[in-house]
């Protein structure tokens, strides 16, 4: 049921060594509709990287790039 | 002699100000950067008014400006105090950029090459051409899947045109499926 493609991360594969929080784009792929920061558990992010995306989706939330929450997705 | 950094700075300026102040902001940046002793200014790009994803102090939108500088290791602070006295200025952040990332990004860049290029080039090109011509008019109306998670900024758009469509194809599957099925 748990298939092997879960522990696909998604930087890797793609050649991404550098998170950049002003990528809003990349970052939002990481987030779910209400803001929150998808678990690597579910996203399959090495924890290398998964630390890297956190602080970038941080500081992007700090700099308004990002919702801290958005119940209502405009 | 002081040890020099690279620096990263993105300047959140209210959009409700004037040409003139906001200009007046940018400009005293520079004037602080390019006069300490060593500093350089060495790249600066406005991205311009975009809708915040969320209200700060009552304000829909700010005027972004991203700064990149290298100098003597006081002068962030320096910047960073003027910052936080201007009141219009809503959010800044001062980054040093480690080299360690200079030199990622540039393998990044070559590991991508690497990567079927060939195949996302042509995707990209397609791609932007699409997006720039479709997208203009209709913004209002349709595409509210991605108006609603983050107001895209034009400029990032264009910035990360290869990595999204690189990502497109993968993000589509993962992350909001496996949500369903945990749930």
């Amino acid at each position: 049921m748990l298939s092997i493609r879960r522990k696909v991360d998604r930087f890797n594969e793609n050649g991404i060594l550098w998170i950049d929080y002003k990528d809003v784009k990349l970052l939002s792929r990481f987030v779910t509709e209400t803001g929150k920061i998808i678990p690597r558990r579910i996203s399959g992010t090495c924890a290398k990287n998964q630390r890297m995306l956190v602080k970038a989706i941080k500081r992007a939330r700090y700099m308004a790039l990002l919702p801290y929450v958005s119940d209502a997705p405009r | 002699m002081a040890t020099m950094h690279r620096y990263e700075m993105l300047v959140l300026i209210d959009a409700s100000l004037s040409e003139e102040g906001t200009e007046s902001i940018i400009s005293h940046i520079k004037e602080m950067i390019v006069s300490a002793e060593g500093g350089e200014l060495v790249n600066i790009d406005r991205w311009g008014k975009k809708r915040l994803a969320y209200e700060i102090k009552k304000k829909q939108f700010g005027y972004y400006v991203q700064i990149e500088f290298i100098s003597p290791t006081g002068l962030p602070s320096g910047i960073d105090r003027y910052c936080r006295l201007e009141n219009s200025v809503i959010r800044h952040l001062i980054l040093n950029i480690p080299e360690r990332a200079l030199k990622l990004k540039a393998r990044e860049e070559k590991i991508r090459a690497a990567m079927g290029l060939r195949r996302n080039k042509v995707d990209e090109e397609t791609e932007v051409g699409h997006v720039k011509d479709s997208e203009a008019p209709i913004t209002d109306l349709a595409v509210p899947v991605n108006k609603t998670i983050t107001p895209d900024p034009p400029h990032l758009a264009e910035e990360s045109a290869e990595v999204s469509v690189e990502t497109d194809t993968k993000a589509n599957e993962s992350p909001v499926e496996e949500i369903g099925e945990e749930v």
